[in-house]
């Protein structure tokens, strides 16, 4: 899967880095490449350790300082934007790529009231009056299918239980319209019930809004139900790409099939 | 309840009841932690307690152990009364009921080397001497598929699944009848959690546990339990051996659960079924079902009167009088 | 291959994270020390330099330090006597080196006696909590509501001046902020696994508490002592400077400021700066230490 072709809203070439540690220079990612296709929503799978949440990070230019790039290159719009700074970047960020994170409530503001959190996102990007980036904020909390929006908006993070946070900070990702959704484990330490409502809502305002996303995610079932194509990542490395239901059902790298055999149980003896 | 066995129960559990007092807005008010529990586990049996948050499954595994003192209700491991017991004869009975923590990181003391953490229980339950504690250790830590070289690590050392597999080893140091399991596997990534499951398979055939296995992975639990029990905001709604819960699930809750849960074969899934809204206050559990506010089959009489456990077959149990009802029609036609 | 696979999924990050184990033996500790930089090998080196002071001034000093009349009264800094002379003629260099053993000495009694009596009854008031807990914590109200040397003061005139008296009045002070860390420090961990684990095992609650427990929060308890070491001697000296101390005229800092005192004004500066360099240095010292512990805390605790 070459990372430069044409429908692919982003690409990853080549993309290596660490960090350095008091025993030598740890690799973390090692030579990625994968594209992610437009319109599509792509999963990037992977257990501990195998750089998929850092690679996010890169991909938004929120990677720490200390993390050091040594090769390769992220293509968005013809240009390389793993070059950026930080300034370069905010320009983007926001306006084209947004990102949803693993624990809301840790996430938001705590002391910024979710209301004034969506308005301050909302006029960061667009020109609207604040009285016009309530209406907007209000009507996100509506379309993530949080109930009461009007009272909710006056709210703080703490007050929100964790389905509904995660709503909220959907709502906050979304509203400036963004053409990339990146989301890093948004289900993780749900409820299996809400789990299921927060990916079927990020399924519909993907598809209904022609955006293109990419979930990080260590849950092989959520990628099967959800996702277009997917990423196998291990250890820094990309062991394996392409459409889902070929992956997932004839996969051809020997990781990616011990994997399987791992989430089908299929070790177990009884 | 369940048909008779031919040992009686390792763990006895009987109408436990946990309450807490917590200041709600100024107000003291009692929260109904869990709410006339029973179980049974027999030698070699595994028994699945489901849940989601606010079910009170963790709770209830804390009470059988007295980390938490129960409200009411009596527990009985291999026959003895755990309820009244003091602390001396506490610290006597954890040689036959042990437990198995849910994160690896905190669970061990990050100041004990393997060895110790291992020869610990043995200090204090045995009177072998150093050596055979020693060599005690060394044999647990193989029958978890650790090696020598690890006695004299740090938990820091160690990888989480390897981490885990110490907290086994410790839980079964002693031989204890019942394990308590909670949620064992959550914190390991999934190629690990296969070898852990294996073992605790195998050191259950070797040595006949009850185990408890407390979850809200739907996946681990129908792949290693006999029976399944299903809590919701502190009491059982539905009970019955693995293979019927999962093929005719029957509480409205079980079926929101089980359609929840996401699978990788095509074939697995099943039709989504709904429940509105979220889980609610525990403080807000009102004199009927405890499903009231979000059941789609919801009835008059539901808010009136709590469910009890009545049985579809002889081995399952649900708490739903709406769906009972419906299910004795379709029998009767 | 499983155990392959095993180690292949161990994470990579590096190992900085809570439970690091570099630290957690003592030669761990000492280890990672020298590679340390910053303050806490400089408030080290300063203490280091007080106790062999401290310790050459038990062999060997150029006069008798409680000796009178060794040279002229009052007589400046010089080759016969390096640190001066005071009002009484006594050699200040060979008084502010003995005097270093009894502050020194006295401070990490005092110190001691509070960091274990304080860390004991905080730990049980957390753990056991009940009436046990709120008592402590009214009290501890009322006893921090006083100032701090008032309170030393107001207790020393009561019992009287004296080594023992001295000690514990200053020992008193830090006493409720011990309480206050360790209870803290129990409430945390209670809640974490392996104290559970820890009864689980077959432990009495006590044994949970002080074996398991306590030994895992000896980090920021020390980095307090070292904290708190620095007020300690100050109030050791203030005691003596004000004159109700270890005794009158004792080979004491405080009690050699309080004797120059009077004497800055007629121009002996000597007199009073050298032990006040002493205190000062003591301070500092115990302060780095402090910090230097606590900073090393905060990077392992992230």
């Amino acid at each position: 899967m070459t990372a430069t072709e044409p429908g692919n809203l982003l690409s990853v070439c080549g993309f290596s880095g660490g960090f350095k540690t008091p025993s030598g220079f740890k690799y973390v990612l090692d030579d990625v490449s994968f594209g992610l296709r437009e319109s599509a929503m792509t999963a990037i799978v992977g257990e501990t350790g195998s750089g998929k949440s850092l690679l996010a990070l890169s991909m938004m230019g929120l990677a720490a300082s200390t993390f050091v790039k040594t090769g390769g290159s992220i293509e968005y719009a013809g240009a390389d934007i793993s070059t950026y700074d930080d300034r370069a970047y905010r320009r983007i960020r926001g306006h084209d790529f947004a990102m949803a994170f693993q624990d809301a409530r840790a996430a938001l503001n705590p002391v910024i009231s979710v209301g004034r959190q969506l308005i301050d996102a909302c006029r960061a990007h667009r020109r609207v009056s604040v009285a016009q980036a309530q209406e907007i904020a209000e009507g996100m909390l509506r379309k993530v299918h949080v109930p009461e929006p009007a009272q909710r908006m006056r709210q703080f993070p703490h007050e929100f239980s964790g389905g509904m946070a995660q709503r909220v900070m959907l709502a906050l990702a979304l509203i400036c319209q963004p053409k990339l959704l990146i989301l890093d484990e948004p289900t993780t330490g749900l409820d299996v019930t809400i789990q299921a409502d927060i990916m079927e809502l990020i399924v519909d305002l993907v598809s209904s809004n022609g955006m293109t996303a990419c979930l990080i995610t260590h849950d092989l079932g959520v990628v099967a139900e959800t996702c277009d194509d997917v990423v196998v990542m291990y250890r820094g490395k990309v062991r394996e790409t392409g459409p889902c239901a070929q992956i997932l059902q004839q996969p051809e790298d020997l990781y990616t099939q011990q994997l399987l055999r791992s989430s089908r149980f299929e070790e177990l003896s009884a | 309840m369940s048909s008779p066995k031919s040992h009686s129960p390792a763990l006895n559990v009987v109408g436990l009841r946990k309450e807490f007092r917590v200041k709600r807005g100024g107000r003291a008010r009692t929260l109904v932690a869990v709410d006339s529990v029973s179980i049974d586990v027999h030698p070699g049996e595994t028994v699945a307690l489901v849940g989601e948050s606010g079910s009170g499954k963790s709770t209830v595994a804390r009470c059988i152990v007295r980390l938490v003192d129960p409200t009411a209700g009596a527990v009985a491991v291999h026959g003895r009364d755990m309820v009244g017991m003091t602390h001396r004869q506490l610290s006597q009975a954890y040689g036959d009921v042990q437990m198995v923590f849910q994160d690896p990181n905190s669970s061990l003391n990050p100041r004990m080397t393997a060895r110790q953490i291992l020869t610990e229980p043995l200090r204090l339950h045995t009177d072998m001497n150093k050596s055979a504690r020693n060599a005690r250790a060394a044999e647990l830590l193989s029958m978890v598929g650790l090696g020598k070289e690890h006695l004299d690590r740090y938990p820091a050392e160690l990888s989480g699944g390897q981490r885990q597999r110490i907290g086994i080893a410790r839980a079964i140091a002693v031989s204890p009848k019942v394990l308590l399991l909670d949620e064992p596997t959550a914190s390991l990534d999934v190629s690990v959690r296969g070898q852990v499951l294996e073992i605790l398979h195998q050191l259950q055939q070797q040595q006949q546990m009850a185990y408890l296995f407390i979850s809200h992975d739907l996946d681990v639990v129908r792949r290693i339990s006999d029976r399944v029990m299903v809590m919701y905001l502190g009491a059982i709604v539905e009970s019955g051996t693995t293979e019927e819960i999962f093929s005719n699930p029957t509480h409205p809750y079980t079926k929101a659960l089980l359609s929840a849960v996401p699978q990788i074969d095509p074939e697995e899934r099943r039709e989504r079924f709904r429940l509105e809204g979220e889980i609610p206050s525990p403080f807000d559990v009102g004199a009927g079902c405890r499903l009231d506010n979000r059941c789609p089959l919801v009835q008059p009489s539901c808010r009136a009167e709590r469910p009890v456990l009545a049985p579809v077959s002889p081995t399952h149990e649900v708490a739903c009088p709406v769906v009972l009802n419906g299910e004795r029609i379709a029998q009767a036609v | 291959m499983t155990t392959s696979l095993d180690q292949a999924v161990e994470t990579i990050i590096p190992k900085s994270s809570r439970l690091s184990g570099g630290t957690v033996s003592v030669r761990g500790a000492i280890r990672s020390l020298r590679s340390s930089s910053g303050t806490l090998p400089i408030g080290l080196s300063l203490l280091a330099f007080l106790v062999l002071m401290s310790l050459v001034s038990l062999i060997w000093t150029p006069y008798p330090a409680a000796a009178t009349g060794t040279g002229a009264f009052s007589s400046a800094p010089g080759a016969a006597h390096w640190f001066g002379t005071d009002a009484v003629g006594s050699d200040i260099f060979s008084r502010t080196i003995s005097a270093g053993r009894t502050d020194v000495f006295y401070t990490v009694v005092a110190v001691a006696i509070s960091l274990v009596i304080g860390s004991s009854w905080g730990a049980i008031a957390g753990f056991f909590g009940g009436w046990f807990e709120a008592v402590t914590l009214r009290l501890l109200e009322v006893v921090q509501a006083f100032p701090a040397l008032l309170m030393a003061l107001l207790i020393i005139s009561v019992l009287g001046p004296g080594t023992l008296n001295v000690i514990m009045v200053v020992a008193i002070i830090p006493l409720p902020d011990f309480v206050r860390l360790a209870r803290a420090e129990v409430l945390t961990k209670k809640t974490w696994q392996f104290a559970e684990a820890a009864r689980l095992v077959g432990n009495r609650p006590l044994v949970v508490l002080f074996k398991h427990l306590m030994p895992n929060s000896w980090r920021p308890l020390l980095a307090y002592a070292s904290i708190s070491a620095a007020w300690v001697c100050g109030n050791i000296a203030a005691l003596g400077f004000i004159g109700v101390g270890i005794q009158p005229n004792a080979v004491e800092w405080g009690s050699m400021i309080a004797r120059g005192e009077s004497d800055v004004v007629a121009g002996a500066w000597w007199e009073a700066l050298f032990p006040g360099l002493g205190v000062l240095v003591l301070a500092i010292g115990c302060q780095l230490v402090g910090d230097g512990i606590a900073a090393r805390n905060r990077g392992e605790q992230r």
